[in-house]
């Protein structure tokens, strides 16, 4: 149960005991019982952080213990021992199961033991070995051996530690040549078991951080599998995917408070949207995207390169027709990137493109802060705030425009906003 | 209660497919120790910075420099396979190196980490350059590996088991002793001195 749920219906309860829908007896057995419940789901989520840590510190502790006489002990009993957290956690997690163990402190705390406890066997079966690393196989296996605790404990903390995994060795096998897109089929394990949680309450805490979680890690394995396209067509693929992320947020999950935590798609589009286009903003970024010239596309480079600003710009129209036009400007970022690629391809100066993201990430910046000012919501004029202070922050130490280039820009712009504020005022 | 004993019919046979990863690692390491080919690899200097990451020193092998022939088309992160043979003292050195897996002898996997096209000659990187000691004793290893494997005098080596391309290193030499015996008749002289 939300904590503003609670604190609208405590609100709410004066005003109908006033007008004798309520009696006072009623509102104060119902105020009773909310308030109880509230402090039973801080309990929860505290008992349930407690486990996790336990966990971690228990399995922690025991490594620590046998690594202090490792040595003087066999190559034999060493073995041995590699398998004795595996099969405490073994046993730990089976009980639960047995017991049918209900509480979430003990599922999520098992699991995460169970799932260090594999990585501690097969690191110290490593070690006791003097196996050189072969880390992709180790993470992948690690990984592998520990996604099923996800459905059998219905452990949701096992799953942004699975997604690190993976990402982890979609960047190791990439570097090692290997077949890093599979990452995409690991990726999907966890798919079933996300949906499922965002099923019972798709705004609750719990299944919008794994939601985030994923997409993020969608995200991080993508770009590290799109790594060779990413010094010419970066800002396309990046901005193509922020923007992605953002309307998808914005469609799909439309009834998310407006809390960061519960809308982990808008924040993850926006953040991503906002750091490309500042990027883009400075010429050094753009010689290095001409350097990426002579590069050719791979099939699968290709494929991605055309298909993202594609569905980005479906998206865009979609939220449009919906009347989420708020969302338009962030999802306009794709265009630009386009725009701005080919501009380069076509030879044109550098500084017209970086013109056109400084003036893109100024108008973002100012419509956030109006449309902040008009609804009073207080993000939004924060956001605005935060994009128009890092613009004006990295153009005055921008060092690639002369001093009198930035005073006199400054200057303008400055005049600008008295000249807005002059009108707003005479207006009212 | 059907779906509790469905779930935790799941989670043993998970639980040993745990367990059998785990042992089966067990059982093929010690399988090739156990039965395969001794080698004896001499030591070479390596990188101080390298010498010693946290619980492991890092091994070098004169082994590892190998010929080869004019338009070699190998290139940096190519897996060979690496020939073994024993030289007039009895150590390892590789005979060849092919592209394609052996169908018989000893051979190990290796990568390829340079080749300098003008010496005519590639430096491969062998699968056992790793030896993990306690975190005390590692620094005093370090020192002693580093001064037995200069190049005016190199009496440290180490002794590998090969099976089907794989080698696991037995155990690290110094002066003719295991590693730990050398250190602990070390840390004696430096006691009654």
């Amino acid at each position: 149960m939300r904590k503003n749920y609670i604190r609208w219906l405590d609100a709410e309860l004066p005003d109908l005991v006033g007008k004798n829908i309520l009696s006072a007896d009623a509102a104060a057995r119902l105020r009773r019982y909310y308030e109880g419940y509230g402090r039973q789901g801080q309990r929860r989520i505290i008992t349930n952080a407690f486990g996790i840590l336990a966990a971690v510190l228990i399995g922690s502790g025991l490594i620590l213990l046998f690594a202090h006489n490792w040595d003087s002990l066999s190559r034999e009993i060493r073995a041995v021992i590699s398998f004795i957290p595996l099969i405490i956690a073994q046993v730990l997690a089976g009980w639960g199961i047995w017991r049918e163990k209900g509480s979430p402190a003990w599922r999520e705390g098992t699991a995460i033991f169970l799932m260090l406890s594999v990585g501690v066997a097969l690191a110290l079966i490593s070690q006791t070995y003097h196996l050189s690393h072969d880390p992709d196989t180790f993470t992948l296996s690690w990984m592998l051996l520990s996604v099923p605790l996800v459905y059998l404990l219905r452990a949701g903390t096992v799953v942004p530690l699975y997604l690190a995994g993976i990402v982890v060795w979609t960047a190791i096998t990439k570097t090692r040549g290997g077949y890093s897109e599979l990452f995409w089929l690991w990726l999907v394990l966890p798919a079933p078991y996300i949906w499922l949680t965002g099923k019972k309450d798709l705004y609750r805490l719990g299944p919008a951080i794994l939601r985030g979680a994923f997409v993020l890690a969608f995200s991080i394995g993508t770009l590290i599998i799109l790594e060779r396209a990413l010094p010419r067509y970066g800002t396309v693929l990046i901005g193509s995917l922020a923007a992605i992320i953002y309307l998808g947020g914005k469609i799909w999950f439309a009834e998310a408070p407006p809390r960061v935590f519960l809308r982990p798609l808008r924040g993850l589009g926006a953040a991503g949207v906002f750091w490309v286009s500042l990027f883009a903003t400075f010429e050094f970024f753009w010689e290095g995207a001409n350097r990426g010239g002579g590069y050719i596309l791979s099939p699968l480079e290709t494929v991605f390169t055309i298909a993202l600003p594609l569905a980005a710009v479906c998206l865009l129209f979609l939220c449009l027709r919906r009347r989420k036009g708020s969302g338009a400007l962030l999802g306009a970022a794709p265009i630009l990137a386009v725009a701005g690629t080919f501009m380069i391809e076509l030879d044109c100066p550098i500084l017209v493109v970086t013109i056109l993201f400084n003036a893109y990430l100024f108008v973002l910046g100012l419509t956030n802060l109006i449309a902040g000012v008009r609804e009073r919501t207080v993000g939004s004029i924060n956001l605005g705030m935060l994009i128009l202070g890092t613009l004006i922050l990295v153009r005055f130490f921008d060092s690639d425009l002369s001093f009198v280039a930035r005073g006199i820009a400054f200057i303008a712009i400055g005049v600008c906003f008295l000249a807005t504020n002059y009108i707003l005022l005479k207006k009212k | 209660m059907k779906k509790k004993y469905w779930l935790l019919s799941c989670f043993v046979l998970l639980a040993l497919v745990q367990i059998a990863l785990c042992a089966s690692l067990v059982a093929k390491w010690e399988d090739i120790l156990r039965t395969g080919s001794r080698y004896r690899f001499r030591a070479e200097p390596v990188d101080p910075y390298d010498a010693f990451r946290g619980r492991y020193v890092s091994l070098a092998y004169q082994a590892g420099t190998v010929p080869v022939g004019l338009g070699s088309e190998l290139k940096r992160g190519d897996e060979v396979y690496a020939r073994l043979e024993k030289d007039r003292e009895g150590f390892a050195r590789i005979s060849r190196i092919e592209r394609k897996e052996p169908a018989g002898g000893d051979y190990v996997l290796a990568e390829v980490s340079w080749v300098n096209t003008r010496k005519r000659e590639a430096r491969l990187k062998l699968p056992f350059n790793r030896y993990y000691m306690e975190e005390k004793i590692a620094p005093a290893a370090e020192r002693a590996y580093r001064k037995h494997s200069r190049a005016d005098k190199v009496d440290a080596y180490v002794t590998v088991r090969v099976k089907n391309g794989y080698g696991v290193i037995e155990e690290l030499y110094i002066a003719g002793k295991p590693i730990r015996e050398y250190l602990r008749e070390e840390r004696k002289t430096d006691i009654t001195d």
